[in-house]
């Protein structure tokens, strides 16, 4: 703007000299070849360069040759280019350009013929022409004055392009927006992480606060939020991560399970992991819209499944960890079984969200780093303890928990574990391990214990029996009927496993497998997560379970049985498959 | 006439003149312009406007061939200061790079020869003398025993294209 009350100012100062025609039409010339007369007769062609718009008429050429020689002497040798010449007003005669296209008569294209268009029509309001004239009259008495106009244009662009920008933001944001009502949590993941992290704070924040169905709409009207709470979206997230660490620690199996996915978040290798939790978290928030007042287990499916593919993420990556995070899997089913799993599951999708958004934000993710330790310290205890306890827990309290992590994991993973996948990766490896630790100081390990060497058995075993969900609804209860359907693989499964496993020798010998292979330990997690569902099934459903076992049990056990580490390559073609 | 442009607007806008001016030059134009203080008047001809500013002082005669309206509206312009600085810059890019063709003074046949050549070969004028091949030198007059330098198969190769572009240039004259 400065430069252009510069050249107003000139301008002023200027238009006493020349008319706006002159300086118009010199500007119609400008980087034209011309042909310059001079006094002696003399011509020169060369690029019209600039006009003096001071009193007298002077031009600038570049790379101007004779093209014919007047009656004087020049000093110049034939054919020789001068770089800029200058033609005083006393030596001029005419300049000459040809071809040149006038904004005149009303005809709106003044360009020249040349490529690029000097002087465009009529379009634009009559105080611009003036403005620019003005420009030009400035400009014309330096190059350097020529500079600040171009400079001033830029500006106008790069407000133009500014303004562009803002409506970019709108678009993303309308993106965001249809991605989440879409129901595509993974889009809705991707956009928050890549773009608007307020969103997903600002989301991750109303699920928290909000029961799940609330965190549905919370998801969809978060794209409104954007833009409001992007400042404090940060803050949010790590205030919920700890406020949820909290609250798992103390609160329900459901809500231990979502402290451990912002736990996974909040750690810096669990970006990846984050990533799938997030996504997984977003399934279930669709999913729980979808069904909307329906029971609550299939928010807790989803979820599980969520967690479940997540946790062979990170066995695959990490190896000892790998196990807790089996446990922690383990873990969330048990929140699913609690009348709370359905809120929990939403608050874990969004608490998934923030993670992924702490990550982006912040890299080294401080305020995760406590949670880190906690269940990393849980971890290692786990994993010794775990086996022989897990087994017991499972059986008791199983029942509810194994059921809905089932039904969860399986079926919405399917679909939703297909795009999500990129994002578990990530997630699940940060993840994995927080959630594990956090899940298994309350609920022990013994439920991840058992989970873990199953794990492989019950992956073969899902992916099989991924019908089964038609079994389980004859159980009657939704929640439960997906349960029972996990639980009847994994029954088949976990029994077989669990009853050899539930011998120390057993669990041994799942420990070291998973050990072995990280892929493994993942699975095995995966596994936890079955296993659990076996002792449920077994008390609750065992009736039914009981038929889908024995094919399951031949399928499963075969690859489980020959080979533990082939367990983890099961384990993934069956998270896949379920996911599928 | 010509020079009550001194004493006001003579030149009225929109007339249709025919001019001759001080050095010879006759043509017939549009006034589109008449600056006085700088004593410029600006015309244009044709359907693909020749503009040309003249200096009054320069007008030799004139004769009024008719009047029609200012072509030019001033509210109706529009300048683009970028595409004008585009069009210059390209402008002279190509303006160097002709340049670098045209050999400084060097006769007209020697700059036939120059473009020949440099159908061909890569050549470069260093001076008078025709560079081809950054090696091989050919200088004034151009003919195949002023070729000089370079690997004695590159030197062969110059002189047996100077060969026969001399000899196109012959028969088609110079300047082909």
């Amino acid at each position: 703007m400065g430069c252009q009350e510069r050249d107003l100012s000139e301008e002023t100062s200027v238009s006493s000299s020349l008319s706006d025609a002159l300086l118009f039409t010199t500007m119609c010339i400008i980087g034209l070849p011309v042909e310059v007369q001079v006094k002696d007769g003399s011509i020169y062609s060369g690029i019209f360069h600039t006009a003096c718009a001071e009193k007298d008429y002077g031009i600038v050429l570049k790379k101007a040759r004779m093209t014919k020689k007047g009656k004087r002497d020049v000093n110049l040798a034939n054919g020789s280019v001068i770089d800029t010449l200058v033609v005083l007003s006393g030596d001029l005669v005419q300049v000459i350009a040809k071809g040149v296209m006038l904004p005149a008569d009303g005809i709106v294209g003044n360009v020249t013929g040349e490529d690029v268009p000097a002087v465009n029509g009529s379009n634009r309001p009559p105080e611009r022409p003036q403005n620019e004239l003005k420009m030009m009259k400035s400009s014309k008495a330096a190059p350097t004055k020529r500079k600040q106009i171009s400079q001033t244009r830029s500006y106008n662009q790069n407000k133009n392009k500014n303004g562009y920008g803002s409506r970019h933001i709108d678009v993303d944001e309308g993106q965001i927006m249809r991605a989440v009502a879409a129901k595509s949590v993974e889009s809705a993941v991707e956009v928050v992480n890549g773009k608007a992290d307020g969103v997903h704070s600002t989301r991750v924040e109303e699920a928290s606060t909000v029961p799940v169905i609330t965190v549905d709409e919370g998801q969809a009207g978060e794209d409104k939020l954007q833009g409001k709470n992007n400042g404090f979206s940060q803050k949010f997230e790590a205030r919920k991560d700890e406020t949820i660490h909290g609250q798992c620690s103390t609160s329900t199996n459901a809500s231990t399970i979502h402290c451990y996915t912002l736990q996974d978040a909040s750690l810096p290798q669990l970006e990846s992991v984050n990533g799938g939790h997030v996504e997984i978290s977003a399934k279930m928030s669709l999913d729980r819209k979808p069904s909307g007042s329906h029971v609550p287990s299939y928010g807790n499916p989803d979820i599980h499944d969520c967690e479940r593919p997540t946790v062979t993420d990170f066995s695959s990556s990490d190896a000892p960890e790998i196990s807790t995070s089996s446990t922690t899997v383990v873990d969330i089913s048990q929140s699913c079984s609690n009348p709370l799993a359905s809120p929990t599951v939403s608050v874990a999708s969004k608490v998934s969200n923030t993670n992924s958004k702490d990550f982006k934000l912040n890299p080294g993710a401080k305020t995760f780093s406590p949670i880190f330790a906690i269940p990393r310290s849980a971890a290692p205890p786990a994993a010794a303890t775990v086996p022989s306890m897990a087994y017991v827990p499972n059986s008791a309290t199983v029942v509810p928990v194994a059921g809905a992590q089932p039904e969860t994991g399986i079926n919405p993973f399917a679909p939703q574990s297909s795009l999500p996948i990129k994002f578990v990766h990530y997630n699940n490896l940060v993840a994995v391990n927080d959630v594990s630790g956090s899940q298994y100081h309350p609920q022990p390990i013994v439920g991840h214990v058992g989970s873990r060497p199953q794990p492989v058995r019950y992956a073969s075993h899902y992916a099989p029996f991924q019908a089964a969900p038609t079994y389980v609804h004859p159980n009657s209860q939704s929640v439960m009927v997906s349960r029972l359907g996990q639980l009847v693989y994994v029954h088949p499964v976990s029994h077989d496993v669990i009853q050899s496993a539930t011998t120390p020798a057993a669990h041994p010998l799942f420990a070291p497998s998973l050990a072995h292979l990280p892929k493994q330990q993942g699975i095995a997690a995966a596994q936890g997560l079955p296993i659990r569902v076996t002792p449920p099934s077994f008390i609750a459903s065992s009736g039914q379970q009981p038929f889908t076992v024995p094919v399951h049990i031949p399928l499963s056990q075969p690859p489980f049985q020959s080979v533990r580490p082939i367990q983890v390559p099961g384990a993934n073609s069956h998270f896949v498959n379920g996911a599928i | 006439m010509a020079m009550d442009a001194n004493s006001g607007e003579e030149f009225g806008v929109g007339c249709f003149l025919s001019i001759k001016t001080t050095l010879g030059d006759e043509f017939e134009g549009q006034i589109i312009t008449f600056d006085r203080p700088s004593n410029i008047l600006g015309s244009k001809t044709g359907p693909r406007r020749n503009i040309r500013l003249l200096k009054a002082n320069h007008i030799k005669e004139f004769n009024l061939l008719g009047q029609a309206e200012d072509p030019l509206d001033i509210k109706k312009c529009y300048l683009d200061l970028n595409s004008l600085q585009a069009r210059e810059e390209s402008a002279i890019r190509q303006a160097e790079i002709e340049a670098e063709r045209i050999g400084v003074g060097v006769s007209s046949e020697a700059q036939s020869i120059f473009d020949a050549l440099s159908k061909t070969l890569p050549v470069r004028w260093d001076k008078t003398a025709i560079v081809v091949m950054n090696e091989v030198r050919v200088s004034s007059p151009y003919l195949p025993e002023n070729v000089s330098g370079g690997t004695p198969a590159a030197n062969e190769r110059v002189k047996k294209v100077l060969e026969l572009q001399r000899k196109k240039l012959q028969t088609h004259g110079p300047g082909q």
